[in-house]
C-alpha cells in the first residue's frame, strides 16, 4: 500500500517537474526571440545610420565636385596659379569620398553599382579634364570652350550631378524604407515582449495550480495510507500466514491471530513477551545464534526451521522467515512469517526413517550375502556377472575384477560355458527356477554344488536378470556316496549271509541224505534189540534235523525274496485231505482227534499256490498236534469274503493243548523264538516254523493270527485270498478235447501207472507205460513223433525223470510236452524240472480235473500254434533282442530284409573262397559276417565264423576250414528259414 | 548333431543308422574307409562311429586322421571280441570309446549320449 502511495507522489512530482521544465524552455525561447528582435532592430538602425552617412558623403562629394569646378573656372579665368593646389586638394577629397561611398554601398543592395561605376568614370573624366586644364592653360580657346555652358566641362559636371542626385534620391528612398522597417521591428519587439509576459504568466499560474493540486493529492494519499495500514493489518490477520514482529531484543510487538492458533497462546498473551519462550528448549541456543548472526550481519532476510512448544506442550516444527525492519538505516526489529511444517517434517522424517530402514535392510542383506555359506551371484540377461558374494570368490578362487562384467566363457571351458548358458536360457524362457548339480575345482578342491538359477523380475514382472544360489553339497554328496556304498556293502553282506545259510542248508542236506539212506538200509539189516533202538533214534534225529534245515532254507529264501509263488488251479479239499493223511499215523498214536470241518459254500477250485498252502497247514497243524497231549485238533475251513471271482478263505486251527503263555503271544511269529527254552528242549525245532508261515502267507496276500482259547489250548486263524475258478467245464468237454491223444506215462509205481492210465483212458486217450526213463527213451526212439504228451515221474530207478527229459530235449531234440509228477513237494524239484525242460509239474496224489486242465492247456494250446513254430522257437538259432532298441517294426523289418538280401550271397562267396583257399579274403569276409551274425545273436554261427577267421588269418588248422564253412552255410540256411518266418510274424503284429 | 558311421557290413550299418536316426541324430552312413574319409572332410560330423576292419582305410586310420585334425572330432570304435589289442591301439591314437560287437542298440545309444555329455555337446 505504501509503495502505491509513493508511486503516486512520484507521479505528481514528475508532472510539476515537467511543467517547470516546460516553463524554463518557454522563457529561454522567449529570451532568444527577444534577442533576435533586438538584433534585428540594431541592424535596421545601423542601416538607417548608414544610409544617412552615405547620403552625407554624396552631399559632400557634390559639394567638393562643385568646389573643384569653381576652382578650375577661377584658374582658367584668372590664370592664377594659386588655384592649382586647391584643385588638387579637392580632387583628393573627391577620390576619398568616392572611395568611401563605393566601399559603403558595395554591400548595400539598395544602391545600384552600375550607377556607381558610371559615376566613377565620370568623376575620373572630370578630374582628367581639370588636370589637363591645369597643364594646358595655353590653349585659351579651348578653355573657353570648355568652360562655356555648352562646353565639355559643364556637361561632365552636369552628368555627375545627375548621377549624384539620383543616388541621393535612391538613398533617401532607402532611408525611408529602412526607417519604416526599423519602426516595424520596434513594434515587433514590443509585441514579442508582451506575448512572452503573457506566457510567463500562464506558466506561473499553472505551476501554482499544479502545486496546489499536488499538495492536496499528497494530503489525500496520506489519508489513504492511514486507511491502508488498517486494511494491511486485517489482511495479515486473515492471510492464513502466521506473522509477528519483534523489536531488536526479540520482544513481540505485534502478532496476528494465526500466531495464537499456532501456539495456543492468545495474541494478548504474546505481545510483550520474548519470542524465545515459544522455543523448544533444545533449540534455544541455535535459534538465538541464528538471529544474532542475522542482526549483526544485517542480513535482510533469513529462513530457519526449528521446533516450538505450544501452550499445550506439543512440539511443532515451523519454518520462520525473518526480515529485518529498518528505519533510517537503523534496525528496528524483526518481521517474522511462520509456517507450520510439522506435517512436512513428519513426512520427511518418515522418509528418512524408511530410507534408514531400507539402508539397514540392504546392510542386513549384504551381511547375509557376504556371510552365507552359499555361493550367490547375479547375472544380467547378457550373461555378464553383476554381483558375486564372498563365498563365491572363496570357493571358486576368483576376485571381483575377474568376474564382474564377464561371462562364464571368460573363465570356463567353452563346453562348460555352453552348459551354463543353456541353463540361463532355460531360466529366461521358462521364467522359472532351474536346478542343476555342478562341480568345480577351486582352491578348496573339488566342490559339488547344487545350483538354483532363478529369474529376477521387476515390478512389471519383466525379467531383468538371473540370480543364482549355489549350495555346497560336497559333504552331502560324499556322505551319500558313502551311504550308498555302505548300503551296498550291507546288502552284499546280508546277501552273502543268506547265501551262506542257503548253501549250508544244501550242504548239510546232502550228507544227511546219506545218513538217512544208510540208516534206512541199516534198519533193513538184522540188528539186535539195542542196535535197532539206537538206529531208530538216529533216524528220528535225522528227520528232525532235515525239517530244521529245510526250515532254514525256506526262511532264508523268504528273507531274500527268492520265493516265487505258483498260480495254478487246485482243489482245496485235495490239499486238506493230503494234510490230513500226513497226520493220520501220529494222531492215532497219540489218541487225538483230528477233525476237519468244511463250509458248504467252499469253492471247488481256486487259483493259487497249493504247495505253499500245504506247507503252512502242515506246519500249524503239526504244532497243534505236537503240543496237544489229549483232546482234539480241529480245522475249520470257510469262505469269509466272496466278491466276483475273488474269495478269501479262512482256516481256523484250534487245539486243546498247552497254549502259549500270554507274555509270549506277541513274539510267536518272530524268527528263532519259542515259547520258552524248555519248549525247545521238550519239543525241538528251530523256532522258524511260524515265522516261515507268516512270511509265506504274506507273500500270498494273506494273514495269520493267534489267540489263546478261553479254556485251554491255542487257536490260529489263517486267511488267504484266492481267485475262484468258475465252475469246472465238465468232463465231457474235456474228454472230447483229449480224445485220441497218445500219452506216454513214465512211472515206476504200478498203482500210479494204473491210476494215470485209467484217468487218461477215461477221456479217450491212448496210453503207453514205461517203467523208467530208459524204457521211455527207447519207446520215443521207436515212435518218434507219435506221442502227444509225456507224464513223467521224477524219482525212478535206472534213469530218473530229470535225466530222461534232458535226453529227450537235447539228444532226441523232441519238444513234446512233458508233465512232471512227483510225491516230493519240494520247490527245488519244481525248479529243476523246469531247468531240464519239463513243461508242467504235478503233485501226487493228483486231482483228476487238475490233470485234465493241465493236459488241455498244454495240448490244445500247442495245437492252435503251427507245429513247426514249436520247433523253431526252441531251436532258434538267433535272438533279436539286441535290436530291440529299434523299437518300431518297420525299422526292424528293414534291417532283417537287408540281412536276408546280402547274407546268402556272402555265404556262397565264403564257400567259394574256402574252396579256392583264398585265406586272406576269407578271413576278412568271415570277420565281416561274424559281426552281423553276432548282432543277431546267432551265437553258434558267429563263433564258427570266428574260428574260421582266426584259422584263415593265422593259417592254423586250415584243413578244418572247409568243414566249418559247410556247417556255417547249413546253419545259416536253417536260420534263414526261421528268420523269414519270424519276419512274417513281425509283419503281422 | 551329425554322426558319421563307417561300417562295411551293410546290415550293421543300416541298424546303427536307423537307431541313431530314431534318437534324433543326423546320420551319414559310409560303407568303407575311403568314403568315410571323404565324408568326414565334406560333412564335418560331430561324432564318428567306426568299425576297425574295413576296405581302403581302417578305423585306426580314421582315428589318426580325426585326432590330427583341428576339430578333434570324437570317435567311437566298433570292435569284435578278440580285438582288444587293436582297441588299445585305437585308444592310444585318441579314440574316445569303443563298443564290442555284438552290442545292444540301446547300449550304443547310451554310449553316444554319454560321450556327448562328457564332451559337453548334446
Amino acid at each position: 500500500m505504501s509503495k502505491n502511495n509513493k508511486n503516486r507522489s512520484v507521479v505528481m512530482h514528475g508532472r510539476v517537474r515537467w511543467l517547470f521544465f516546460f516553463a524554463v524552455l518557454t522563457l529561454i525561447s522567449f529570451a532568444i526571440v527577444l534577442y533576435l528582435i533586438k538584433k534585428d532592430l540594431d541592424k535596421t538602425r545601423t542601416s538607417v545610420d548608414f544610409t544617412y552617412s552615405v547620403l552625407k558623403d554624396i552631399a559632400e562629394l557634390k559639394s567638393s565636385l562643385g568646389q573643384a569646378e569653381s576652382a578650375t573656372r577661377s584658374l582658367l579665368i584668372t590664370n592664377d596659379k594659386n588655384w592649382q593646389p586647391v584643385i588638387e586638394q579637392l580632387h583628393e577629397k573627391t577620390n576619398t569620398l568616392f572611395a568611401q561611398i563605393v566601399s559603403k554601398t558595395k554591400n548595400d543592395t539598395a544602391f545600384s553599382s552600375s550607377s556607381l561605376s558610371t559615376l566613377e568614370e565620370l568623376v575620373k573624366n572630370k578630374e582628367r579634364f581639370q588636370k589637363a586644364v591645369l597643364t594646358d592653360s595655353a590653349t585659351k580657346e579651348l578653355i573657353k570652350k570648355r568652360l562655356s555652358s555648352t562646353g565639355e566641362g559643364p556637361q561632365q559636371s552636369q552628368a555627375i550631378f545627375n548621377i549624384l542626385n539620383r543616388l541621393t534620391v535612391c538613398g533617401e528612398v532607402v532611408l525611408g524604407e529602412r526607417l519604416q522597417a526599423n519602426a516595424q521591428n520596434y513594434s515587433n519587439s514590443i509585441y514579442a515582449a508582451m506575448i512572452g509576459a503573457v506566457i510567463a504568466f500562464i506558466i506561473v499560474l499553472s505551476l501554482i495550480v499544479q502545486l496546489n493540486r499536488d499538495i492536496s493529492r499528497r494530503k489525500k494519499a496520506e489519508e489513504i495510507v492511514g486507511y491502508s495500514d488498517e486494511r494491511y493489518k486485517n489482511l495479515i490477520e486473515n492471510a492464513g500466514m502466521v506473522m509477528y514482529t519483534t523489536d531488536i531484543n526479540g520482544i513481540i510487538t505485534f502478532a496476528n491471530q494465526q500466531v495464537g492458533d499456532l501456539t495456543g497462546y492468545s495474541v494478548e498473551e504474546l505481545i510483550g513477551k520474548d519470542f524465545s519462550f515459544l522455543l523448544h528448549p533444545s533449540w534455544m541456543q541455535q535459534v538465538f545464534n541464528h538471529y544474532t548472526q542475522q542482526f549483526q550481519s544485517k542480513i535482510a532476510s533469513t529462513s530457519l526451521e526449528f521446533v516450538i512448544r505450544t501452550k499445550a506442550g506439543n512440539q511443532k516444527w515451523v519454518e520462520q522467515t525473518s526480515q529485518l525492519i529498518f528505519k533510517d538505516e537503523m534496525i528496528q526489529g524483526f518481521q517474522c512469517m511462520v509456517r507450520d511444517i510439522t506435517e512436512k517434517k513428519k513426512i520427511e522424517l518418515e522418509l528418512k526413517e524408511s530410507e534408514q530402514r531400507r539402508k539397514e535392510n540392504q546392510l542386513r542383506l549384504e551381511a547375509i550375502l557376504e556371510n552365507t555359506t552359499s555361493l550367490i551371484f547375479i547375472k544380467g540377461l547378457d550373461g555378464k556377472y553383476i554381483n558375486i558374494n564372498k563365498r563365491f570368490k572363496d570357493v571358486i578362487g576368483v576376485t571381483d575384477e575377474m568376474v564382474i562384467g564377464k561371462t562364464d566363457y571368460d573363465f570356463s571351458e567353452k563346453e562348460t560355458g555352453d552348459h551354463y548358458k543353456r541353463l540361463d536360457e532355460e531360466v529366461i524362457s521358462t521364467r522359472k527356477p532351474v536346478e542343476s548339480e555342478e562341480w568345480i575345482f577351486g582352491p578348496e578342491g573339488r566342490k559339488n554344488l547344487l545350483v538354483i538359477k532363478f529369474p529376477l523380475l521387476d515390478h512389471r514382472k519383466k525379467i531383468f536378470g538371473i540370480g543364482g544360489i549355489a549350495t555346497d553339497i560336497t559333504d552331502r554328496v560324499l556322505y551319500q556316496q558313502k551311504l550308498i556304498e555302505a548300503r551296498k556293502n550291507a546288502e552284499e553282506a546280508k546277501q552273502l549271509q543268506e547265501q551262506f545259510l542257503a548253501n549250508m542248508s544244501h550242504e548239510i542236506r546232502t550228507p544227511m541224505n546219506g545218513i538217512q539212506g544208510m540208516t534206512n538200509l541199516l534198519l533193513q539189516t538184522e540188528l539186535n534189540g539195542q542196535q535197532k533202538e539206537f538206529t531208530s533214534i538216529i533216524k528220528r534225529s535225522v528227520n528232525n534235523l532235515l525239517v530244521i534245515v529245510n526250515d532254514i532254507l525256506d526262511f532264508s529264501k523268504i528273507k531274500a525274496g527268492k520265493i516265487t509263488l505258483d498260480k495254478v488251479p487246485f482243489q482245496i479239499r485235495d490239499v486238506l485231505s493230503q494234510v490230513k493223511s500226513q497226520f493220520d499215523h501220529e494222531v492215532a498214536q497219540k489218541e487225538l482227534k483230528l477233525i476237519f470241518d468244511h463250509d458248504i459254500g467252499l469253492p471247488e477250485t481256486v487259483i493259487g499256490d497249493p504247495y505253499r498252502l500245504n506247507q503252512v497247514l502242515v506246519n500249524i497243524i503239526g504244532n497243534a498236534v505236537k503240543f496237544t497231549v489229549s483232546g482234539e485238533v480241529r480245522i475249520k475251513t470257510e469262505v469269509t469274503q466272496q466278491n466276483g471271482n475273488k474269495a478269501t478263505l479262512r482256516f481256523t486251527i484250534s487245539d486243546t493243548g498247552i497254549g502259549v503263555p500270554d507274555e509270549k503271544v506277541s513274539i510267536i511269529f518272530e524268527p528263532f523264538m519259542q515259547a520258552g527254552p524248555e519248549i525247545a528242549r521238550n519239543y525241538g525245532g528251530a523256532g522258524l516254523g511260524l515265522s516261515i508261515c507268516k512270511g509265506l502267507l504274506e507273500l500270498q496276500g494273506g494273514t495269520i493270527q493267534f489267540a489263546n482259547k478261553s479254556g485251554s489250548g491255542a487257536e490260529f486263524i489263517i486267511q488267504v485270498p484266492y481267485e475262484v475258478q468258475q465252475g469246472s467245464s465238465g468232463e465231457k468237454d474235456e474228454s472230447k478235447l483229449l480224445k485220441d491223444k497218445y500219452f506216454l506215462v513214465v512211472e515206476d509205481n504200478e498203482v500210479n501207472q494204473k491210476l494215470v492210465s485209467y484217468v487218461l483212458k477215461k477221456v479217450g486217450g491212448t496210453v503207453d507205460i514205461a517203467n523208467n526213463g530208459r524204457v521211455a527213451i527207447d519207446l520215443l526212439e521207436q515212435k518218434k513223433n507219435e506221442y502227444d504228451l509225456i507224464i513223467m515221474d521224477l524219482q525212478m530207478p535206472v534213469m530218473d525223470g530229470y535225466e530222461a527229459t534232458e535226453y529227450i530235449r537235447k539228444t532226441l531234440q523232441l519238444q513234446i510236452p512233458i508233465i512232471a509228477m512227483t510225491a516230493t513237494a519240494l520247490k527245488d524239484d519244481r525248479e529243476r524240472s523246469v531247468q531240464v525242460g519239463m513243461n508242467d509239474f504235478m503233485l501226487k496224489p493228483f486231482d483228476f480235473d487238475d490233470l485234465y486242465k493241465r493236459l488241455i492247456r498244454l495240448l490244445i494250446k500247442e495245437e492252435i500254434e503251427p507245429d513247426n513254430h514249436d520247433a523253431m522257437n526252441s531251436q532258434k538259432l538267433y535272438d533279436l533282442s539286441l535290436l530291440e532298441g529299434l523299437d518300431d517294426k518297420d525299422s526292424l523289418l528293414d534291417v532283417l530284409n537287408l540281412f536276408l538280401e546280402n547274407t546268402p550271397d556272402q555265404m556262397t562267396e565264403l564257400a567259394e573262397l574256402s574252396k579256392k583257399a583264398e585265406w586272406d579274403a576269407l578271413y576278412q569276409l568271415a570277420h565281416k559276417l561274424k559281426g552281423a551274425l553276432a548282432m543277431l545273436q546267432a551265437t553258434h554261427i558267429s563263433e564258427l565264423l570266428g574260428k574260421i577267421e582266426s584259422s584263415a588269418r593265422e593259417r592254423i588248422d586250415i584243413d578244418q576250414i572247409p568243414a566249418k564253412v559247410t556247417e556255417v552255410c547249413t546253419l545259416f540256411d536253417q536260420m534263414k528259414t526261421q528268420l523269414i518266418d519270424e519276419k512274417e510274424q513281425i509283419k503281422g503284429r | 548333431m551329425k554322426i558319421l558311421v563307417a561300417e562295411d557290413e551293410p546290415m550293421l550299418l543300416k541298424t546303427i543308422e536307423l537307431k541313431l536316426k530314431k534318437e534324433g541324430y543326423e546320420v551319414i552312413a559310409t560303407i568303407d574307409g575311403r568314403e568315410a574319409i571323404s565324408k568326414i572332410e565334406s560333412e564335418q560330423p560331430d561324432l564318428v562311429i567306426s568299425d576297425i576292419m574295413m576296405p581302403y582305410a581302417s578305423g585306426l586310420e580314421l582315428t589318426a586322421i580325426l585326432k590330427k585334425g583341428e576339430k578333434q572330432i570324437p570317435i567311437i570304435i566298433l570292435s569284435a571280441m578278440e580285438q582288444e589289442k587293436v582297441v588299445m591301439e585305437a585308444f592310444e591314437l585318441g579314440a574316445d570309446d569303443y563298443i564290442t560287437k555284438p552290442f545292444s542298440l540301446n547300449e550304443l545309444s547310451i554310449r553316444v549320449k554319454r560321450l556327448m555329455t562328457r564332451l559337453g555337446k548334446s
